[in-house]
């Protein structure tokens, strides 16, 4: 299903130079650097409470490095702010869905705020990404009335809405079946294929075939 | 742009329609604060009419601050503050479409029921409608106000009392100026001084707050 989509064109490096975060006092994690390519994933690893969570929002630019900087093609994320955040899909910890919206409005807004390439209107559309997803016949269901692996891909479906090339996933197979796990493991695999960028966190293992993966881990690093 | 400012309109319309009991909250509380003064004064109408506008004004002002923490603190619980915050949409204008939507739920009721109130309070015909445009022009002003406040503690887990203190003395010249514009009108005289006060203060807030309310969320959230 992923495989008649183009390239990305806006695909660029992502990188962080010695970042750290402080949190009551004590470093939480110092002196964090990696490059990541186009094409490639990054693997975050770690006891719970080591970090990753953090880090990855301060790779979003939701949370500000208490020392360091993320680049995205060589330029400071906080100095271009508008254009990184065109490129970035992120699910976080929380699922950013709200309960009392149907399936279908929890979609429209998510396009409206991620400038969608696909118009809210577009019936066609909307019925392929919530078949992709695993929850056609739903879309006038109240969000609180799914599960939470359903919640948890109806989360992961703003990923599909826009032409982002970097993904950044916290635990994006939390509450999943064996079969939201390979759907998420394909389209991860195809959006690398396109050329796009992954920041992952999970503690289950990807199985991402011909995939260069980088693997982090925090707790080493502390 | 527009389109965002819109649907994040509709948005939190759609979720005051389904949470019917929060949503007649504000005004129930407006309404039964008025009411009870003339309980507790004895029906006298001489006082009721002189004291009219400061009741009402000040039962307005505490049902807006009763209803403030909906701004944000639910999108923040579910994570949907950090997606706005992440979208590639300016924040301001999202707030700005929050802020109106805020108004429609909260403040928009009081200011119909206000006039109704005061005819009951026994207050003149030139002050009732005076009032009601001191209540079209103040309430919106509350909304906006109260929105920095809301962004300042909503990462605070108990933020209330905070909230309170930073908001209700920054509501208190909209307060003096409102009474006093019903006050000279009830007596006769020209209220356009103090309701010129009001409507600069409208718009300095309206163009204003949304700024300072983006960057306390963004400090909120990190």
């Amino acid at each position: 299903m992923f495989s008649s989509l183009p390239a990305y064109t806006r695909s660029k490096a992502l990188s962080a130079k010695k970042l750290s975060v402080e949190k009551q006092d004590r470093w939480l994690f110092k002196n964090i650097s990696f490059e990541l390519q186009p094409k490639e994933v990054l693997h975050l690893e770690g006891e719970n409470g080591s970090g990753k969570t953090t880090l990855l929002r301060v790779l979003c630019g939701l949370t500000m490095a208490d020392e360091g900087e993320v680049y995205w093609d060589d330029v400071a994320i906080q100095k271009q702010a508008y254009d990184y955040h065109l490129q970035l899909s992120y699910v976080g910890h929380s699922d950013g869905i709200k309960q009392d919206l149907t399936v279908l409005e929890n979609l429209r807004v998510a396009m409206v705020l991620s400038r969608s390439i696909y118009k809210v209107s577009d019936k066609k559309i909307l019925g392929e990404i919530l078949k992709n997803i695993g929850l056609e016949n739903k879309e006038n269901t109240l969000a609180f009335h799914l599960s939470a692996g359903q919640r948890r891909r109806l989360a992961f479906a703003r990923c599909l809405l826009n032409d982002s090339a970097l993904w950044i996933l916290d635990e994006p197979l939390t509450a999943l079946d064996t079969k939201g796990v390979a759907f998420i493991e394909q389209a991860i695999q195809a959006h690398i294929e396109r050329g796009g960028l992954a920041v992952i966190t999970s503690h289950q293992s990807l199985d991402i075939r011909n995939v260069r993966c980088t693997r982090l881990n925090l707790s080493a690093v502390a | 742009m527009l389109q965002a400012f819109f649907i994040i309109l509709q948005r939190d319309l759609i979720l005051a329609v389904r949470h019917r009991a929060e949503l007649m909250n504000p005004v129930l509380f407006f309404v039964l604060v008025v009411v009870l003064f003339p309980l507790g004064i004895g029906a006298e109408a001489t006082i009721l009419e002189r004291i009219a506008p400061g009741i009402i004004w000040v039962a307005a002002l505490l049902a807006a601050l009763l209803s403030l923490d909906r701004i944000f603190r639910t999108d923040m619980e579910d994570g949907s503050l950090e997606q706005m915050l992440i979208s590639a949409q300016p924040m301001s204008l999202l707030i700005l479409a929050k802020i109106i939507a805020h108004w429609l739920i909260t403040g928009l009721p009081v200011v119909i029921a206000g006039p109704l109130l005061a005819l009951f309070l026994g207050l003149s015909v030139e002050g009732i409608e005076t009032l009601f445009i001191t209540l079209l022009l103040g309430t919106p002003i509350l909304s906006a106000i109260g929105s920095v406040g809301v962004a300042l503690t909503v990462g605070l887990r108990r933020g209330g009392v905070i909230l309170s203190l930073l908001v209700l003395p920054l509501y208190v010249p909209v307060l003096i100026f409102a009474s006093q514009a019903v006050d000279a009108a009830a007596a006769g005289f020209q209220p356009a001084a103090a309701i010129g006060m009001l409507s600069a203060l409208l718009l300095l807030s309206l163009s204003l707050t949304p700024w300072a309310a983006s960057a306390a969320l963004k400090m909120s959230v990190s």
